[in-house]
């Protein structure tokens, strides 16, 4: 007379376990924060493929839980012993209890999936790899050479005109760095011990410039630095001049670069981004427009500007022919914007452990068009003849992608 | 049979910010003050809360609400029984007062501890009784189901329900719009996956037939780790990642409710760090910084990063600013020197009267300080680091500990960062070991010390203790190795400057050469700078002044890569004798950050006083050249190492004194220099040094009793300095250490004098 019951107890377990695979799929994850607006971005659609694991694991499981029992009765089918033995019992029992294993792990991958991808769909971004040393976590990019460097590993030069390969190494041992700027005779470091130059084709290098610098470009052939609060030019080559023309910005300068015409320079600082020309031997302002902090990187295409400002976001400016910067968007999805760079209709954020984001360069606000994961510890970004190379500080390693990948 | 209300007087405070306090050490304050705090603290959220309640639940007649506002006061005197009385009172004469019932259970909640000891657990089960009448008359009160949940946390098998709680509280307070609240929420919640967090990284799950570590074998043997480790065990990878997100996800939704929530800054910064995200930990502890600055873990996070970043001066700084927050008697704890030094002589200096421990500290920070040339003692910055970093990670409100007075904290402060950081699950198969059942297993191991550590401690709880003799292995530890900067060192590839000294007699006193050696060649050999920059310094004093002398500056050109060479560069002090001198020899190179550094301390005798026969230290050397009189005469190319290879010569130099005066007026003196051969160095070779060391054991070899001596007389015309000068062919010696002595006697007066070195014979590179 108890066979039957214990039965039925283990087929309402069965039942009980069953349940939540089918009812509660929906409910949201126990205590984590629920998206805001801004990070259930538009272009989703690759998430809303994705089938909810909380839905295919209890299948999977209870397959293999199905399997796992089958195997059982091939000895056992005809040899019940006490109660549940049977294949009606234990067979819904296993299964049930695989689905409810199944949905519990398939819960925690779609919370994983949730929280890793909460601001962006998730996209594939294939290319070419080419491993580093140390753990660099600067990068510039030019028509031939890129560089990428910090740390232990020195400047890393590699190729650009194809497939990555590694070139050279500069700069070894070269401490604090805190920027580079890649240019056609060699590659010039910004550290918190002075402003190095390396030619490409030379194992040395000289200290051009003492002092804190925190960043550096080549405007109208001149080499111009950031330290401190001031921007300085650098004397004029080919002449008995040595001294450096300085100005102050009004705030910590914290990056720059120059236009692609290499006549208007952007300068970023705590609180403003500036655009400059140069006149003569001296800096001149022509327009600025207000920031609120965290900035690492400023990148433009010309007529916009992006500003990475770490865990306040980016900033997307729109600019004039007279370089006066009006902002389009703020936009604060990624947990740490580390670099952020203009393609065409692209703006790519580095987004560190996140990986790398894709907005939407036309829009305007920001919207997520997606994002992709495969670039690792994503820290810098460059880009050159249709390619957006990534720098990957984890693996260490540059990532080379096509700059319009297809975002599916 | 105790009642719930009586018992441990302890009364953790109830505060959002309860981590800080933990950490600095005020868990335990005498039960009025912490009755006092917890009582202030209740009363704002209390407050906040009320408005929001329905009217039945808060309604009060005047009368009624005295006799409240009485039982507070009544707590916060520190008179916990009347307060008690008076709430029961109080729940007699108005039944459906939500209020008073949720202070009696906050209070009790407070008093309980957590475990299944039967006096918590009833006073739990009361405290829970209350909370659920509190949130009967109230529901959804994020305030009581937060309490309801901290109380659950403190049942082993009811941290889930405490997470369900928080959840719920988490919406309620959304709902209310209370902000302060929800930041309080969120970061319980928060709390509750970094618990999980902390338990499951750096897991390794057990490979082939191993089924647990044994504790005993690790504490005995060495290898038996190391081996454990890489042949037993495999990582498992990404563990724990996504509680990581959600840990970090609560923390940052605390802050953006009330960014003044100090536990949700350092905890979310304390997380960043151990993700390896520097970059992001300084931008956001910068912020924080600035928002909280009157919370001393802020600060201490905001001076890791820096650290972290290599912005030592800045970090230093903030170090500072943190230190000047915390209480006079944790800022004395935490810069006790004591902690870094063996147990013996950590008792002889807290037994030393005040100034002269003083004195003695300081000299340990100047001794421990890599470079002095540099702006930061960066052996100070790293060492606040560590003890930072322990707050930060190994804080545990449920062990009543901060972080830096655990176990863990107490071995990270003295050596570091490990090598390797591993935990295991629980163990569930030994049902007759207590002390290992159910409990976590973490490992550390240090490769280069063999040092290793094994903590145990109960899952989902941030808590771990030495495992098995692992305290009296610890004590052991210090003895021999009472703290390692090998970190510091690794960092700034800190190399070692030779320095041979040489005493002197001088018209006035005693002249003190130092021949230094700094090693350009390994400190420039892969830099690609052209010209670069050398940076040195000289320190010489007397050590009885127990502060540092001043250190001369200046910096040289040099050339950079496979071409550079080794830097040689002597001083010349003369000072009074009879006393110690302490010197200090630096090499920076700036643009690398790579030191060396050489330093010792020499006692200057009279040399030759009242007339007796003397001698000067012996000067070994690679070549001397010139000839005279007085040492000026002579250029001396001192080798500061004394390491020498086969085929070299070695140049002599030194001086005697006081020679007697034969009736000639020409003293005749006998100079016997003798080398004796003090260990052989017969490479890796395992062949070679069992071989040899057979042959040493028997007689076979130049070891023991082997020496080589030369005798030569001399005149000598000036009599009270006579200069001497040799060279000695090394020709096919084996390599090793050798004893080098001259003695030298006059024969007139048959007084002798001697001087010895040891120098080494290097093997020639294969």
């Amino acid at each position: 007379m108890k066979v039957p019951r214990v039965r039925a107890r283990a087929m309402a377990c069965a039942l009980l376990l069953t349940v939540p695979t089918l009812g509660v799929h929906a409910l949201p994850a126990q205590g984590i924060p629920q998206r805001d607006a801004e990070g259930s971005a538009a272009g989703n659609e690759g998430a809303s493929r994705r089938w909810p694991r909380r839905l295919v694991m209890p299948v999977v499981m209870g397959a293999a839980a199905a399997l796992a029992a089958s195997a059982y009765f091939i000895s056992n089918a005809d040899d019940p012993v006490g109660s549940c033995t049977g294949p009606r019992c234990v067979l819904p029992l296993s299964v049930g209890i695989g689905m409810g294993v199944g949905y519990l792990m398939g819960r925690e991958m779609d919370n994983a999936h949730a929280l890793r991808y909460r601001r962006g769909a998730p996209v594939r971004a294939e290319g070419q790899a080419l491993t580093l040393q140390g753990e660099p976590q600067w990068m510039s990019v030019g028509a031939r050479q890129g560089a990428a460097g910090g740390g232990a590993g020195g400047v890393q030069l590699f190729s650009t005109d194809g497939a990555p390969k590694l070139l050279a190494r500069r700069a070894s041992g070269i401490r604090g760095v805190r920027g580079l700027d890649l240019g056609p005779g060699g590659v010039a470091v910004a550290a918190t011990t002075g402003l190095y130059e390396f030619a490409v084709d030379s194992a040395l290098g000289l200290r051009v410039r003492d002092g804190d610098i925190a960043a550096t470009a080549v405007l109208a052939e001149r080499r111009v630095v950031g330290i401190g609060d001031r921007l300085e030019v650098a004397p004029r080559s080919g002449t008995s001049d040595t001294t450096w023309r300085s100005m102050r910005t009004g705030g910590a300068v914290r990056a720059m670069t120059v236009d692609p015409t290499g006549r208007l320079l952007w300068v970023a600082t705590d609180s403003a981004l500036a655009s400059y020309i140069l006149d003569g031997d001296s800096l001149v302002r022509r327009a600025s427009a207000r920031l609120a902090g965290g900035v690492r990187t400023v990148r433009t295409d010309g007529p916009r500007v992006v500003v990475a400002a770490g865990e306040r976001g980016i900033w997307l400016f729109d600019s004039d022919d007279r370089g006066t910067p009006r902002e389009r968007f703020l936009w604060a999805g990624a947990r740490f914007a580390y670099d952020a760079l203009i393609t065409r209709e692209r703006v790519y954020v580095a987004g560190g452990g996140e990986g790398l984001y894709v907005l939407d360069a036309r829009a305007a606000r920001g919207t997520v068009l997606g994002l992709a994961r495969q670039v690792g510890f994503a820290v810098a970004l460059g880009e050159e003849g249709g390619y957006t190379y990534v720098l990957d500080r984890a693996a260490p390693a540059v990532h080379r992608l096509r700059s319009d990948f297809p975002l599916r | 049979m105790s009642s719930p209300s009586s018992g441990n007087p302890r009364l953790p405070p109830f505060d959002a910010d309860r981590a800080l306090q933990y950490s600095f050490g005020v868990v335990h304050p005498v039960a009025l003050l912490a009755l006092a705090a917890a009582l202030s603290a209740v009363a704002a959220p209390v407050r906040s809360a009320e408005a929001q309640r329905p009217s039945s639940a808060t309604a009060l007649p005047a009368s009624l609400d005295s006799l409240h506002q009485a039982a507070r006061q009544q707590l916060t005197q520190g008179d916990t029984a009347a307060a008690l009385e008076a709430l029961e009172l109080l729940q007699r004469r108005a039944p459906r007062y939500a209020p008073a019932f949720f202070d009696h259970g906050v209070v009790l909640s407070r008093r309980s501890e957590m475990g299944l000891a039967l006096d918590d657990m009833l006073r739990r089960r009361r405290a829970g009784e209350l909370l659920e009448r509190g949130l009967d008359l109230d529901p959804d009160n994020p305030l009581y189901l937060l309490e309801m949940g901290r109380l659950r946390l403190k049942t082993p098998f009811l941290r889930i329900e405490a997470e369900r709680l928080f959840a719920k509280a988490q919406r309620a307070a959304r709902a209310r719009g209370d902000a302060r609240l929800l930041a309080v929420v969120e970061y319980e919640l928060g709390l509750v996956s970094a618990r999980r967090f902390n338990a499951m990284r750096n897991r390794r799950i057990l490979t082939g037939t191993t089924t647990a570590l044994d504790i005993e074998a690790a504490v005995a043997n060495w290898q038996y780790i190391r081996d454990f480790l890489e042949q037993r065990t495999a990582p498992v990878q990404d563990a724990g990642d996504i509680d990581r997100l959600k840990a970090e996800e609560h923390f940052h939704a605390a802050l953006a409710a009330d960014s003044s929530h100090a536990g949700a800054a350092a905890d979310l910064l304390g997380l960043l760090y151990e993700s390896g995200r520097t970059a992001e930990m300084l931008a956001l502890a910068r912020t924080l910084a600035h928002q909280q600055p009157a919370a001393p873990r802020t600060w201490l996070a905001f001076g890791l990063a820096l650290q972290a970043r290599d912005h030592l001066e800045e970090a230093a700084v903030a170090f500072d600013a943190a230190l000047a927050l915390v209480p006079d008697s944790i800022r004395r704890q935490m810069l006790n020197v004591s902690q870094w030094l063996r147990p013996d002589d950590a008792v002889r200096l807290e037994r030393a009267p005040p100034a002269e421990r003083e004195g003695a500290e300081a000299a340990w920070w100047r001794s421990a300080d890599p470079l002095a040339l540099t702006a930061v003692n960066e052996a100070r910055v790293a060492l606040l680091a560590r003890i930072a970093y322990a707050d930060l990670r190994f804080t545990s409100e449920e062990a009543q500990l901060p972080g830096w007075r655990t176990d863990r904290g107490q071995v990270w402060i003295r050596y570091g960062a490990p090598d390797v950081i591993a935990s295991l699950a629980p163990e569930t198969q030994d049902v007759n070991g207590a002390e290992s059942m159910a409990r976590v297993i973490t490992i550390w191991w240090y490769r280069e010390s063999a040092l290793r550590f094994v903590f145990r401690g109960p899952p989902a709880i941030n808590a771990a203790a030495f495992a098995g003799n692992f305290r009296a292995y610890a004590d052991n530890a210090r003895r021999i190795i009472p703290v390692s900067l090998r970190d510091v060192h690794a960092t700034m590839q800190l190399d070692t400057v030779a320095i041979q000294v040489a005493r002197f007699r001088a018209a006035s006193g005693t002249r003190v050469e130092l021949y230094a050696e700094i090693p350009a060649q390994r400190m420039l050999a892969d830099v690609d700078l052209s010209p670069a920059l050398l940076e040195g310094g000289f320190a010489f004093g007397a050590d009885a002044a127990r502060r540092a002398p001043q250190m001369v500056r200046d910096s040289l050109r040099v050339t950079a890569g496979p071409s550079a060479v080794p830097l040689r560069r002597t001083w010349t002090q003369v000072v009074p004798p009879g006393e110690e001198y302490i010197y200090r020899v630096e090499a920076r190179q700036p643009d690398t950050g790579r030191g060396a550094r050489g330093d010792g301390a020499v006692g200057v005798r009279p040399i030759g006083g009242a007339g007796t026969f003397d001698i000067s230290d012996l000067v070994v050397a690679d070549r001397i050249s010139g000839g005279g009189d007085g040492r000026e005469a002579f250029a001396i190319d001192a080798n500061a190492a004394m390491r020498f290879q086969a085929r070299d010569t070695v140049a002599l130099y030194w001086e005697t004194y006081n020679a007697a005066a034969p009736a000639s007026g020409t003293a005749r003196l006998r100079v016997r220099v003798t080398v004796r051969i003090l260990s052989l160095d017969r490479g890796r070779s395992f062949s070679a040094r069992v071989l040899g060391g057979i042959a040493d054991a028997v007689g076979l070899s130049a070891v023991g009793d082997e020496q080589v001596s030369l005798v030569y007389e001399r005149d000598a015309r000036s009599l009270a300095a006579v200069t001497h000068q040799l060279a000695i062919g090394l020709g096919d010696a084996p390599a090793g250490q050798y004893a080098l002595s001259v003695e030298v006697t006059d024969l007139s007066s048959g007084r002798t004098a001697r001087t010895e070195r040891t120098l080494t014979l290097e093997r020639p590179a294969s």
